[in-house]
């Protein structure tokens, strides 16, 4: 049964488009959600990367009190799947439904690069693209994701954790589904949380 | 019931072992920039505001709610803040 994914869009949500479109090319369906909504019918949740209310205060503070944010932890209660990217993660982070935050870089700087991951699940070595001011994880979630150059200073290289049914991952693999992008590795990643999801071991 | 009006000083920083990258290149540079001698820099943020409450008490525990859940992040945080009820 064809998957359907609620992308939800918050007031600077600017990678909502490459999440849908990375979503249909996997072949599930998109379905758009606002960050005022207080219910849904979906299998999984995506909150996509951006600079949800321009990142003030900390990135995703005040998305993390927005209305969507309850049906979100009901949801990851009931074992529905919920991944957050960039920025989506960073909202994650910041409404406590996954461990830890994510701090300015080590660097200082707002690092874009073409990186390489290990999926910690299977051994995988992905090629995924980093764009991120606060990219620094600190905390002690459960590794899903790891730098093996890590540009951020991230605690234990972590560039993605889960925390239940809940993922949250710094790179970006909506970006990485063309050769004209520089890497097609995201196409089987995404499709694969999408599909089966990625709980805590 | 007369609220009263207090004027907020609320200043967050990184707590002790969260490592402070932006503190830690301005400590870097700070020998080369003609600034000998110091150490240690850390840097926080500093939030002002009015709020209504009942009274001194009250205020305080408005405030205290407000950086719990929002201001300050308790996974990385800590915070103090002080209150003037002459606003």
């Amino acid at each position: 049964m064809t998957r359907r994914v609620g992308i939800i869009r918050f007031p600077g949500s600017t990678g909502f488009a490459d999440a849908a479109e990375a979503v249909r090319l996997v072949g599930a369906e998109v379905h758009e959600l606002d960050h005022t909504d207080t219910g849904f019918d979906v299998d999984v949740v995506l909150l996509p990367g951006g600079a949800a209310h321009g990142d003030a205060l900390r990135p995703g503070a005040l998305a993390a009190l927005s209305p969507v944010i309850e049906p979100i932890r009901r949801h990851a209660e009931a074992g529905g799947t919920v991944i957050g990217i960039g920025n989506g993660f960073q909202i994650l982070t910041e409404a406590g439904l996954l461990p830890g935050a994510l701090l300015p870089n080590e660097s200082g700087r707002f690092e874009t690069a073409m990186v390489r991951v290990r999926v910690e699940t299977t051994g995988e070595e992905l090629q995924l693209p980093l764009a991120a001011g606060h990219a620094r994880y600190h905390g002690d979630g459960t590794i899903l994701l790891r730098h093996l150059d890590d540009p951020t200073g991230s605690e234990h290289d972590a560039a993605g954790i889960v925390s239940g049914s809940v993922v949250g991952v710094m790179v970006h693999p909506e970006r990485a589904i063309h050769d004209l992008l520089g890497s097609t590795d995201g196409i089987a990643f995404l499709s694969s949380l999408i599909e089966t999801g990625a709980t805590t071991p | 019931m007369n609220a009263m009006q207090f004027n907020v000083q609320v200043e967050i920083t990184l707590r002790d072992g969260v490592s402070d990258s932006e503190g830690v290149a301005i400590g870097n540079s700070l020998p080369e920039l003609g600034f000998p001698g110091i150490d240690e820099v850390r840097v926080g943020r500093i939030v002002r505001f009015l709020i209504d409450a009942p009274d001194e008490a009250g205020a305080r525990s408005r405030v205290t709610d407000l950086c719990d859940r929002f201001l300050a992040n308790p996974a990385i945080h800590e915070f103090t803040f002080t209150l003037d009820g002459n606003a």
